[in-house]
C-alpha cells in the first residue's frame, strides 16, 4: 500500500507547476547572486584584499557552498519548501482529495506518510539543484579569474555531504509546515504560521537570548532552525554566506554536529507524529 | 446470509448540532439500496460514515459482515464510490491520470479497462485534458468511472447524476440496472424521488438524521395509495377497517370510503371477509415523491 500510494503522491507533486517553478528560481537566483558578487568584486572602489577574499568566494570549491548556502533552511531554501509543503498538504483539503486514498481503505497513517516521504524528493532536487548551478558558475568563475579549472582541488564526497546536510537541513521546517497545515487545513494559515515562526521567532529569539548568555541563550541554540544552521556551520556554508556580515553573534559551533542532527530528526518526528495523529481523527468531509 | 452493509444505530454530533440521529439500514447482495432524504437530512454524514471518512459519535458499521472504522477500513477495497456533490478530483491532473491513480490504490485496472471505461463515460477525447476545466457532469461521469474501475462488490453513489443533462442522468438509470442485473450491489443516495422510484428495489427515507421508513419500493407505493370504496354500509365498513392490521387511515369523503396503508386486494378481501360487498374499488396510485411527502410530514 504504501509503495502504490508513493507512486501516487510523485504523480500528484510531479504534476505540480510550483515544484518546478521553485527549482527555476533557484537556479535564476543562484545565478544572479554570483553575478551580483561578481560585479561588486570588479568595482575599483573595493579595496583589493576584499576582491581577492570574494573571488575565493566564488571560485572552486568554495562557491558551491555559497550556492548550496542559498538553498538552506533559514534563506531561499527554508521558504521555498514552506510554500510547496503548505500547498501540497493544505490543498488537498480544499479539494477533498484525502477522500480517494481513505475511502479506498488505505490507512491514514499511511497517507502521511507517504505524503511526507515523497516530499523529501523536492528538498533533494533544492539542494542538488543548487550543486549544479553551484558548480557551473564557480567554474565559470573560475575560468575567469584564474583561467584554469583545478580539478584535485574538489572535493566531490564532500560536496555531496554538504549537499545532502543543506537537504537534511530542510526536515525541521517541512516537518512544521506538514504539521500545522493538517491542523488548520488552510494554506493561508499554514503559510502565515510558519513564515511567522521562522523568520520572526527564529530570527529574533536566539539573538535576544544570546544577551542573557549563559543556560538561555543556550537554549536558543535547540530551536530546530538554530540546529540546522549548527549542522550547516560544520560545513562551512553558514560561515561562507556570513563573511562580511553582521550576523548575529549566536555560537553556532554551540551544538555537536551529531546532536544537531539527532536534534533535526527529533523535531520533524514529533511534528510528523502530531500531524498524523490529528489527521487519524480529522472529519475529511469538511 | 451476511448483508453487504449495515448499520447498527449510528449516530453523529457535531458540537451541539446532531447530524445523524439514529440510522439503522441494512443492504442485501445485488439490490439497489435507495437513499432518500431532503438537504440536510444527514445522508452525505451518513455516507461519510459509512465510507471511513468521519468517526461515528455511536453505533456500529459492518461491510460484508466486517466491522468499518475510521482506522480500520480494510473493507472499503471492495466498495467503489462517488461521493459529494462533486466528484473528488485534483484539478491540474488529467481524467487518464486520475484513472491510473485509482488503480494504483486498488491494486489494478489495466490501460485497456481505463480506456474503455473513459469511452463508457463519454470521457475519451477528454482524457488528457485537466479535469479542472471540466464541467461538473463531466467530473460527475470521471467520478462514475473511478467508482467503478476495480469492479467493486458495492457501489456507493451520492447524487451521481448532479450536474447531468437528462440524457446523461438516463444514462447513469440504465448503468445502475445493469450493474445490479451482474451482482453488483448499489447504495443509491439522492434527493431526485423519481430517479430513485425508477432504480432502485428498496429504499430508506432519512430525515433529521433518522430514519422514516424503510422498505420495498412497491411496498411503499401500496401501502400509500388510496383505495376508495363504496360500500353498502359505512359503518360497519369502517369499524371492520379499522380492525385490520395496517390500516394506516379510513376516512369518510362522500358516498365513498377512503382507505390507506394496504393495496386493495387485501381490503376487498377483508370487508368481503366480514360479509360487506364493496360495489366500487378504485385505487390512486401515489409516487415515491407523495409516499416520501407523506412519511416526511407524519414525522413532523
Amino acid at each position: 500500500m504504501l509503495r502504490s500510494m508513493l507512486q501516487i503522491e510523485r504523480t500528484k507533486l510531479y504534476g505540480r507547476k510550483t515544484l518546478w517553478i521553485e527549482l527555476a528560481l533557484v537556479a535564476v537566483i543562484t545565478v544572479l547572486l554570483f553575478g551580483l558578487i561578481l560585479l561588486v568584486q570588479s568595482l575599483e572602489e573595493v579595496p583589493k584584499a576584499e576582491r581577492e577574499m570574494i573571488a575565493s568566494l566564488l571560485t572552486l570549491p568554495d562557491g558551491v557552498k555559497v550556492s548550496l548556502a542559498l538553498s538552506s533552511n533559514q534563506m531561499l531554501g527554508g521558504l521555498l519548501m514552506i510554500v510547496l509543503v503548505s500547498m501540497v498538504v493544505a490543498q488537498e483539503y480544499t479539494w477533498q482529495s484525502y477522500t480517494l486514498p481513505v475511502r479506498a481503505g488505505i490507512p491514514r497513517l499511511t497517507i502521511v506518510l507517504s505524503k511526507f516521504l515523497m516530499l523529501l524528493i523536492p528538498a533533494l532536487l533544492l539542494a542538488f539543484t543548487a550543486l549544479g548551478i553551484g558548480l557551473i558558475m564557480s567554474a565559470l568563475v573560475t575560468l575567469t579569474v584564474e583561467g584554469q579549472i583545478d580539478v584535485s582541488q574538489i572535493n566531490i564526497v564532500d560536496l555531496l555531504l554538504s549537499t545532502l546536510i543543506t537537504a537534511y537541513s530542510l526536515l525541521p521546517y517541512m516537518a512544521l509546515t506538514f504539521m500545522i497545515a493538517v491542523l488548520t487545513r488552510s494554506l493561508a494559515a499554514s503559510l502565515s504560521v510558519v513564515a511567522g515562526y521562522v523568520f520572526l521567532v527564529e530570527g529574533l529569539v536566539p539573538p535576544l537570548l544570546s544577551l542573557f548568555g549563559g543556560t538561555v541563550a543556550q537554549i536558543a541554540l535547540l530551536m530546530p532552525g538554530q540546529l540546522a544552521n549548527a549542522l550547516l556551520s560544520a560545513t562551512g556554508q553558514m560561515n561562507n554566506m556570513q563573511i562580511g556580515t553582521d550576523a548575529a553573534p549566536v555560537a553556532l559551533d554551540g551544538v555537536d554536529p551529531a546532536a544537531a542532527v539527532i536534534g533535526i530528526a527529533a523535531y520533524t518526528v514529533i511534528f510528523l507524529a502530531v500531524a498524523a495523529l490529528r489527521f487519524q481523527k480529522q472529519d475529511l468531509t469538511a | 446470509m451476511t448483508s453487504v452493509l449495515e448499520t447498527q444505530h449510528l449516530r453523529k454530533a457535531f458540537g451541539d448540532v446532531l447530524a445523524v440521529a439514529d440510522v439503522s439500514l441494512r443492504v442485501e447482495r445485488g439490490e439497489v439500496f435507495g437513499f432518500l432524504g431532503p438537504n440536510g437530512a444527514g445522508k452525505t454524514t451518513t455516507i461519510g460514515m459509512i465510507l471511513g471518512l468521519i468517526h461515528p459519535t455511536a453505533g456500529e458499521i459492518r461491510l460484508f459482515g466486517e466491522p468499518v472504522t475510521p482506522q480500520r477500513t480494510t473493507p472499503l477495497r471492495r466498495v467503489g464510490s462517488l461521493f459529494g456533490a462533486q466528484a473528488t478530483l485534483i484539478p491540474y491532473l488529467s481524467a487518464y491520470d486520475h484513472l491510473k491513480m485509482t488503480a494504483q490504490l486498488y491494486g489494478g485496472g489495466s490501460a485497456k479497462r481505463i480506456t474503455n471505461l473513459l469511452d463508457q463515460v463519454g470521457l475519451t477525447t477528454a482524457a488528457h485534458r485537466k479535469t479542472g476545466q471540466f464541467s461538473t457532469g463531466m467530473k460527475q461521469r470521471l467520478g462514475l468511472a473511478m467508482a467503478l474501475l476495480h469492479a467493486p462488490e458495492l457501489l456507493i453513489l451520492d447524487e451521481p447524476t448532479n450536474g447531468m443533462d437528462p440524457e446523461g442522468m438516463r444514462e447513469v438509470r440504465n448503468l445502475i440496472r445493469s450493474l445490479a442485473n451482474r451482482g453488483t450491489t448499489v447504495f443509491l443516495s439522492s434527493h431526485l424521488l423519481h430517479e430513485i422510484e425508477q432504480v432502485a428495489d428498496r429504499v430508506a427515507i432519512l430525515n433529521r438524521g433518522q430514519i422514516l421508513a424503510q422498505d420495498r419500493v412497491q411496498t411503499l407505493l401500496a401501502g400509500s395509495s388510496v383505495v376508495r370504496l363504496r360500500v353498502p354500509n359505512m359503518d360497519l365498513a369502517v369499524a371492520s377497517l379499522r380492525l385490520l392490521p395496517g390500516v394506516k387511515t379510513v376516512e369518510r369523503n362522500g358516498t365513498h370510503l377512503e382507505v390507506t396503508g394496504l393495496p386493495s386486494a387485501t381490503i376487498a378481501a377483508h370487508l368481503i371477509q366480514d360479509g360487506i360487498i364493496p360495489s366500487e374499488i378504485t385505487t390512486t396510485q401515489n409516487d415515491l415523491e407523495q409516499v416520501f411527502l407523506q412519511v416526511t410530514h407524519e414525522a413532523v
